[in-house]
């Protein structure tokens, strides 16, 4: 029996609607944005001229990257300072992505596996990555081990956690499914929990990766002399405050270019995730 | 052909013996390019309790939305007494698919809180609540929250809750659509009688031909995409109907007959 | 007739700290081959939780289940199953999710891929191949659902209300298309719904179920010829009678 076109989910496309009149539809609401931005830089620019705090202006800031990017900073240039802190992410990062995930997944299919290492977890999730540096120093000396080590504690955390509920929380319905098609255990594990749980899991790798870069400032105040971290320090040290807010933009435009990645790669990862309402 | 002019001018005659409560005249809605609804033009008779029926796919949903005024009309208006249909002036009831209560509050409360909101003296409250409960089976339930109560239950507190307001009119998105075969009949049974008792102006919407024949005093049938109105049917079967009658036999094939797409 | 199925005094409680939840009590009923059994229910009569013990996904408390004489002790691809909501792997295309259970048992790839496409010619999916179920329609993928159990080449097929949630006019056409597919080979069907004249539609024969606990309170055969017209004057006298010892859940 042939296929009726109704059937499929797909709108077909009526003949084009071609309205009598024509309104301008102006929205407002696409402008605030850039409202909101301008007012933003105008008060900042007011503050700082006015001298209600120590603030610099934002022309100053403007200036201070130009040096910046032009000359150097504890002589090395300004990307090498940015590389330098993007290498130690990435190295926790990778670290975090290897042990992670596969504790985190264990725990959510594996009942046993979870109860030896919950409770462990429990106690050392809620310290905060900063209150590690002491111990980083005392273990690991004042060069990239300790730095890389706190820099992971931010991104361990949350791709466990996410990659837990992701297996824990997959649909029941799904390995049932599974387990009448004959799959042992083993199988239902590979073909069905692990992808299922997927888009949980990358949710944990992209709030570790986040979270790990702004862990990157705490991991420098370890006699760091080089990364975008040290810039905000050094800045401090120096009384320079247009390094100080230079240093913080810097961090947060490559915060958020990282962020615009991990959503693209979201969309390669999990192609299915979000037409999932039906 | 001496059928097709005995049910006109039983049309026309049910037209005539009733008063025009909301008129629906050239209403167009498309979205960018892509033409939904084509031109609708209908009238709804005080106190009817009219069905819409349709294909799969048929633009059902976006023609009550944009009936309730919950989505704008591209061209074309929609009149309630006369007037342009106004959420805040008239009161248009709609219940949903999915039963929509509020957690927090108890059965009775869920049903007073419409009318508590239009601030009514509280004796009129009490004597509507009482009776709409008790018309809908709901007067043991009054002290249940809503997680306590099945979906099917849940829904007749949604129902019972636009009866009580007492609206212009109340539309209906297939609120019976995952209930088992026979607990719809009786539901719709309990709706019937509560509609008879109250008789306010009904717009139900629903995919199942078989309902529409059981309830309705008029059936619409809408076309495919663009949508307009195919085809309009006075059922004048005596209730309760049933089935299993050759009338509602006669009826409900014609009808499948005009909607069939399988 | 082979006797593929044989339920022995099922009964399944659920213990919890409310208490005891009573939900099959004594279901004896058996299945025989090539037969299409309907299993008639209230909403809330324990007719899936009866279907996932004969699937091997729950266990009864006590009783047995027997396919071919042998009891069963878990869910294998002999009793295919096809679920109420849908249970495709939303990452695989409609050829993946019907190729899964022969993969999972190391069918080799050219073997399982011809056996899928004459599955999807079967069920009427040619075309949709390489598509995923995001971009289907609810019948469709149920479609799929029916092609991936037939896919395990099943003794029996289980199916849980497949047509529950789609709207009553894709539920006819639904309906007509599960009697095509089943014509060909006529694979021992055991079929749960809560619709009356779907039960009538389809089955050669329809077990009603009593509310809470579930028990099987009476049995009907329906020897119509098929294709069924459901305004018929004989299909309307069943419905009427099987709606008569259909119990109200409210």
């Amino acid at each position: 029996m042939a296929l009726n076109k109704v059937d499929i989910n797909v709108q077909p496309k009526e003949e084009g609607y071609v309205p009598k009149s024509k309104k301008k539809t102006f929205s407002y609401i696409q402008v605030l944005p850039v409202v909101s931005f301008a007012l933003a830089l105008g008060i900042w620019w007011v503050i700082a001229e006015l001298e209600l705090i120590r603030l610099p202006t934002p022309a100053e800031v403007i200036m201070q990257l130009y040096v910046m990017a032009t000359g150097t900073v504890a002589g090395q240039p300004l990307h090498f300072h940015v590389y330098m802190s993007l290498q130690r992410v990435l190295i926790a990062f990778v670290i975090a992505l290897a042990v992670g995930i596969p504790l985190g997944t264990m725990m959510g299919w594996n009942r046993r596996i979870e109860k030896i290492f919950n409770p462990i977890f429990e106690i050392f999730r809620p310290i905060p990555p900063i209150a590690w540096v002491p111990l980083a120093i005392l273990w690991m000396g004042i060069g990239e081990a300790p730095k890389i080590f706190i820099v992971w504690v931010g991104c361990f955390v949350p791709m466990v956690v996410n990659s837990f509920t992701g297996m824990r929380y997959a649909d029941k319905l799904l390995m049932d499914a599974s387990r009448t098609l004959g799959a042992t255990r083993s199988q239902q594990f590979f073909n069905v929990a692990l992808p299922a749980a997927l888009p949980s899991i990358f949710a944990g790798v992209q709030n570790g990766l986040s979270l790990g870069w702004m862990c990157v400032l705490a991991a420098e105040m370890i006699a760091a002399r080089e990364g975008a971290g040290f810039l905000i320090l050094q800045g401090m040290y120096v009384r320079n405050e247009a390094m100080i807010v230079s240093g913080m933009l810097i961090i947060g435009l490559l915060g958020f270019l990282i962020a615009i990645f991990l959503r693209y790669m979201e969309k390669v990862i999990t192609p299915w995730r979000k037409e999932e309402l039906v | 052909m001496n059928q097709e002019v005995s049910s006109i001018t039983k049309l026309e005659e049910y037209k005539k013996s009733r008063e025009k409560k909301v008129e629906v005249r050239d209403l167009i809605k498309a979205f960018d390019d892509l033409l939904v609804l084509n031109e609708v033009n209908f009238d709804i008779y005080d106190g009817e309790f009219l069905c819409i029926v349709g294909p799969t796919g048929c633009g059902k949903t976006t023609f009550l939305n944009v009936l309730a005024k919950l989505l704008p009309a591209t061209e074309g208006d929609i009149l309630i007494d006369g007037v342009s249909a106004d959420p805040k002036k008239h009161n248009i009831a709609f219940v949903f698919q999915e039963p929509s209560c509020i957690p927090w509050q108890t059965v009775e409360q869920n049903i007073r809180f419409g009318l508590e909101i239009k601030r009514l003296p509280a004796n009129e409250i009490n004597k509507r609540t009482e009776m709409v409960m008790e018309l809908i089976g709901l007067t043991r339930f009054r002290n249940y929250l809503p997680k306590e109560l099945s979906s099917s239950l849940e829904q007749r507190v949604v129902i019972a809750r636009n009866f009580v307001m007492q609206p212009d009119i109340m539309l209906m998105d297939e609120p019976y659509g995952q209930l088992d075969v026979k607990l719809r009949y009786y539901l719709e049974d309990e709706l019937i009688k509560t509609w008879q008792e109250l008789k306010p102006t009904v717009l139900f919407i629903t995919h199942n031909i078989e309902e529409a024949v059981y309830m309705a005093e008029r059936i619409l049938i809408l076309s495919n995409k663009p949508t307009t109105i195919k085809s309009e049917v006075i059922v004048d079967l005596p209730r309760p109907r049933n089935f299993a009658d050759p009338s509602f036999v006669e009826v409900r094939d014609h009808i499948t007959d005009l909607i069939r797409w399988w | 007739m082979k006797e593929i199925i044989k339920c022995e005094n099922l009964c399944k409680t659920f213990f919890t700290e409310d208490g005891e939840e009573e939900v099959l009590r004594n279901i004896n009923l058996s299945v025989k081959e090539n037969e299409f059994l309907v299993i008639l229910g209230p909403g809330q009569c324990g007719k899936t939780i009866l279907l996932n013990i004969i699937a091997g996904l729950e266990t009864a408390t006590s009783g047995r289940v027997l396919l071919e004489g042998e009891e069963v002790k878990g869910p294998s691809p002999e009793r295919g199953m096809v679920f109420q909501r849908i249970a495709l792997m939303p990452w695989k295309t409609v050829i993946d999710n019907i190729e899964l259970g022969p993969r999972l048992r190391g069918v080799p790839k050219k073997t399982r891929r011809k056996e899928a496409l004459e599955l999807i010619n079967m069920v009427g999916l040619n075309g949709f191949e390489k598509a995923y179920p995001h971009e289907l329609s609810g019948g469709m993928k149920q479609r799929v659902g029916i092609a991936r159990a037939y896919a395990s080449n099943p003794k029996i097929l289980l199916m849980d209300e497949p047509f529950g949630h789609l709207d009553a006019q894709t539920r006819y056409y639904m309906e007509e298309e599960i009697l095509r597919i089943w014509e060909q080979d006529k694979r021992t069907v055991i079929f749960v719904t809560n619709n009356i004249e779907e039960a009538v539609y389809l089955g050669d024969r329809v077990l009603i179920m009593s509310k809470l606990p579930g028990t099987i309170k009476d049995e009907h055969q329906i020897p119509m010829e098929r294709p069924r017209d459901y305004t018929d004057q004989a299909f309307l006298e069943y419905r009427q009678e099987i709606s008569e010892q259909t119990e109200l859940a409210l």
